[in-house]
């Protein structure tokens, strides 16, 4: 079915709110896209990007009680689900798979330029 | 600024479904603390309106609360409808490609046609408050306009309450001799208010003052603004530099407003009227100035014609013999620049109404083959919720997206097309200086892309969103299909109506513009050149200096090799340059108001060889004929039947002059020849006399001692046209240079008014028919698609192809038939409207009809033909499978 996959951009949103933990709400979700990824991504596309995770059950998210530092309002926090987790380390462990037949080839005699 | 911006805030509350606004609203202002806190006010508020606009744009909220359709704001729909709609479009290019394409045709057709009646119609005139200048002629006894005797104009002048100021306007016809060659100039005359009546100042320099007009004064030239930028390099020291020309030096003293150009008073160099100086105001049967007035506030046109008319009527009493019979007629100083070219630019106008109601139609037709197409989706739309107002936005929107981008590659196509369409403008059309793409034709394309909108998307949208509405009605979510062929054939059969309106006008106009070309004008027009000569009054003072080199001239040009015959005339025929006289008849009327008349020409003895006009009655001219034997006259037959019906014209004596003891100098008729349409093929042969030029007197002092000399030649007209130019300058090199044209291009400029409105008019009928075409084929081809399976069971039961094929062809025939013969009867109807533009032909021409009910016919047959040999090849066996 269209839309199983995992995106590139939806991979990178699941690794922020892997390594946000407790702290992993919207704002701070793009704050590290920008720093440590360095992409600029929008709020909106950020809410599509977790709408989509949550439709595929890689995140789940809850309201945090309102506190005084948000003006009194409810915060929406993220978390990788089992199966997100699971997406992830399948994501990272084709990548490294891939990885190392690019590294064995250029490492073959007359295979470099 | 320290807070978030409000505004978008709001914007966002009126979008969101609130469950969500709340967290997302939350997380917003927190982003917005902190940009705050790192960067400052003015970024931070920057960055919450980029959040909330992709916000807007993104709308995550959407899936995850099933959003409710009659729930969002419009904002929110509309921002829906046109990403639905762009994203419809992507998906079906074919019918957005030929949707857009055809509204192009018909907003761009349009568009330009308004841009040309816009420039020369409805523009307003470049001078303060138009509306309150006219024109006022005299009316003569026969009840045509012309130009106002300077004496009854002064009595106007002084008389009139309805005019705060009237000023007159005279033709000069200066030679200026400065540089190498003398240029000849069209010059005006002007008394001292000209400009004060039109409102307008001297663009550098002095005004003209009553000081100018009086005897004695220094005399003062004023270039006009074209003349002061061409040939004095828009020098501000030009004032007060003295230019010769024929008849003295002359001090510029100031340059005329560039607005004079704009509104019918394009002359090139100026001076003051010197009405009682040089005898104006004498005698009051000289027509020859144009009278201009300002209206005085709040005086409408009525009240001063009325006015006027007293005063003329005043006249009449007091000065019978010049005044009896003439009135006066003013008319507002738009319609004298505009003049008749108004009626047919309106015309066509209506015409290309025509050709964008049947790209609108086919629009129509192409939704609604779509719709038909869509009608699960529209369920699906109407089972989610969606209203029946949703579904008619929505399909509203995508058409309005269709118009948009119709309506921009129109202006674009009408913008590159309007270069093509100066390229043949009527040399009569006034003010085409104005015709140029401004806002008020931006203006007129969106609101022709907002009407099509109505027009192409409204019909298919109702009919589409009828069955939601039927099962909203109903109380139940299910969607009944969609009918769709009945209103298809209504609107394809409309378009025939239009079409058929349109071709009517073309075939009439075109079959107008045969007849004119057929006229026989009554003399040869081709493989002649001709070249106009005028000499200064002060260097030829005299019949016979002037006599001699005008001769001199004819002699130089007839001895050129290759030329086979030459001749001169004071007014060449279809130049438009005319001067009627009143005569006396030996025995008979006498001259005067109502008198004999007839348009004068002096001719030398070859005129009637080189134009190839026949001998009736009598003899020609004689070259030993001198001024002092016996004076003779030809006339033309128009002239013979109108005066001399009962008896032979040859033989008889008139007299058009009077000798120094005021004793009439009578002439005698020696020969009739055959009549000659002077003012071109549309208007009929006029009473015309003609006099020897070996015998001219008075008469070259009538008509600016010029003459046109016509050379028939085997040789080329580029190699003869410089050796004419030669000749002029040799016999007097003070002489201004000349142009040489041919008689075939004066010919052309007479008919070049209706060739314009025919070629417009058959291009838009072409344009009409081929939608029409294009609109038949489509449902044709739909109608044979969703009628395959009855096909095939009809070919499994044994019906022949060829009968299919009849079967199929017949309803495009039927469609053509029903639209046909109402456009013939609205043809009927409309053709009154024309008939005054057309030349020799009926608005009820049957040939017309005839040629038009063929080619609707023929068309007909060929768009249904394609898809009937498709509806032939149908095989049973698939047909009844699928």
């Amino acid at each position: 079915m269209k839309g199983s996959k995992i995106g590139e951009f939806e991979e990178v949103v699941m690794l922020a709110v892997a390594q946000l933990g407790e702290e992993a709400h919207t704002v701070n979700i793009q704050e590290t896209l920008a720093k440590q990824a360095g992409r600029g991504a929008s709020l909106g596309a950020i809410y599509a990007a977790l709408d989509r995770l949550e439709r595929k059950r890689c995140v789940e998210s809850w309201l945090l009680e309102p506190t005084a530092a948000r003006g009194g309002r409810a915060k929406r926090c993220y978390s990788l689900t089992d199966i997100g987790s699971l997406a992830l380390s399948g994501i990272r462990q084709v990548r490294e798979r891939m990885w190392r037949g690019v590294e064995a080839v250029s490492e073959r005699p007359g295979s470099g330029s | 600024m320290r807070r978030p911006p409000a505004l978008a805030d709001r914007l966002l509350r009126s979008v969101m479904p609130p469950a969500r606004h709340r967290d997302v609203e939350a997380d917003l202002h927190e982003l917005h603390s902190r940009v705050l806190a790192r960067h400052g006010a003015l970024v931070a508020a920057g960055r919450y309106w980029i959040e909330v606009v992709l916000l807007l744009m993104w709308r995550p909220w959407r899936r995850r609360h099933g959003e409710d359709h009659r729930r969002g704001s419009r904002f929110e729909s509309l921002v829906h409808d046109i990403r639905y709609g762009l994203r419809g479009l992507r998906h079906n290019p074919g019918y957005a490609a030929a949707a857009v394409v055809t509204l192009a045709l018909g907003i761009g057709v349009n568009t330009a046609m308004f841009t040309l009646v816009n420039g020369v119609v409805l523009k307003g005139l470049p001078v303060p408050e138009p509306d309150r200048l006219a024109m006022v002629w005299e009316v003569s006894p026969s009840g045509s306009r012309t130009v106002a005797a300077a004496a009854n104009y002064a009595d106007w002048r002084d008389s009139t309450e309805a005019f705060s100021e009237l000023a007159i306007v005279s033709f000069w016809e200066p030679t200026l001799l400065d540089p190498e060659i003398p240029v000849s100039l069209n010059g005006g005359e002007v008394s001292a208010n000209f400009l004060d009546v039109m409102g307008l100042e001297p663009a550098l320099g002095r005004d003209v003052t009553s000081a100018d007009e009086q005897d004695g004064a220094e005399r003062t030239a004023w270039l006009s603004h074209g003349l002061w930028q061409n040939m004095y390099a828009a020098d501000t020291n030009v004032i007060g530099r003295a230019i010769t020309l024929e008849e003295g030096v002359y001090t510029v003293v100031g340059v005329m407003p560039p607005e004079l150009d704009r509104v019918g008073f394009a002359r090139r160099i100026w001076r003051a009227i010197r009405l009682e100086a040089d005898g104006w105001l004498e005698y009051r049967g000289r027509h020859n100035v144009l009278a201009i007035g300002r209206l005085a506030t709040g005086i409408e046109l009525a009240t001063a014609q009325a006015e006027l008319a007293g005063i003329a009527e005043r006249l009449e009493i007091e000065y019978p013999t010049s005044n009896e019979g003439y009135g006066v007629a003013v008319q507002g100083l738009k319609e004298f620049v505009v003049g008749s070219a108004a009626q047919p630019l309106l015309m066509l106008f209506g015409a290309v109404g025509l050709v964008l109601l049947i790209a609108c139609a086919n629009v129509a037709n192409l939704t609604l083959a779509r719709s038909a197409s869509r009608r699960g989706e529209l369920a699906m739309h109407a089972a989610m919720g969606a209203s029946y107002g949703r579904i008619v936005r929505k399909l509203l929107t995508e058409s309005g997206l269709v118009a948009l981008l119709g309506t921009a590659v129109g202006v674009g196509c009408a913008y590159a097309g309007l270069d093509l369409l100066r390229g043949f403008l009527p040399t009569s059309l006034p003010r085409t200086g104005e015709i140029t793409i401004d806002g008020s034709v931006l203006a007129f394309a969106c609101a022709t892309g907002i009407g099509s909108v109505l027009l192409a998307g409204l019909a298919p949208t109702l009919q589409a969103s009828a069955s939601v509405r039927i099962a909203e009605l109903a109380g139940t979510r299910t969607v009944a299909t969609f009918g769709r062929s009945g209103f298809s054939a209504v609107l394809v059969a409309t378009e025939f109506v239009l079409a058929v309106v349109l071709m009517l006008g073309a075939s009439l106009f075109l079959r107008s513009l045969a007849s004119l070309s057929a006229v026989d004008l009554g003399v040869r027009t081709s493989g002649t050149a001709t070249v106009t000569v005028a000499l200064p009054d002060n260097r030829f003072p005299d019949a016979t200096s002037t006599s001699t080199t005008l001769h001199e001239i004819l002699d130089r040009i007839a001895a050129l090799p290759g030329v086979e015959v030459a001749a001169g005339t004071s007014h060449l025929p279809l130049s438009g340059s005319t001067m009627r006289s009143g005569f006396a008849i030996e025995g008979g009327p006498e001259a005067g108001a109502g008198g004999p008349a007839a348009h004068y020409r002096v001719v030398t003895p070859s005129y009637f060889d080189v134009l190839e006009i026949p001998l009736v009655r009598g003899r020609g001219f004689d070259r030993s004929e001198g001024r002092r034997g016996v004076p003779v006259l030809v006339v033309n037959e128009a002239a013979a039947r109108r005066y001399w019906p009962d008896r032979e014209a040859v033989g008889a004596r008139i007299s058009f002059e009077k000798d120094d003891e005021e004793q009439p100098i009578w002439s005698e008729i020696v020969g009739v020849v055959a009549d000659v349409h002077h003012f071109g093929p549309a208007s009929e042969p006029e009473p015309e006399m003609y006099q020897s030029s070996l015998q001219a007197n008075e008469g070259w002092g009538w008509f600016g001692r010029s003459m046109t000399f016509i050379a028939r030649s085997s040789e080329s007209f580029d190699s003869l046209a410089p050796a004419l130019q030669n000749i002029v300058h040799d016999v007097d090199p003070q002489l201004p240079t000349v142009s040489v044209n041919t008689l075939d291009s004066y010919f052309a400029r007479t008919v070049s008014a209706p060739r314009f409105n025919s070629r417009l008019l058959l291009m838009f009928s072409l344009l009409a028919l081929g939608l029409s075409a294009v609109g038949v084929f489509a449902v044709i081809s739909f109608a044979v698609r969703s009628r395959t399976r009855e096909i095939g069971v009809r070919k499994a039961l044994g019906e022949s192809e060829g009968r299919i094929v009849r079967s199929v062809v017949a309803s495009g025939l039927r469609l053509a038939l029903i639209g046909g013969s109402a456009g013939l009867l609205a043809g009927v109807l409309l053709g009154r409207f024309v008939e005054s533009m057309l030349f020799a032909v009926s608005p009820l021409d049957p040939a017309s009809y005839a040629a038009t009910a063929a080619t609707l016919g023929a068309v007909a047959v060929l768009a249904s033909y394609v898809p009937a040999r498709r509806a032939a090849r149908v095989d049973p066996a698939d047909a009844l499978r699928g």
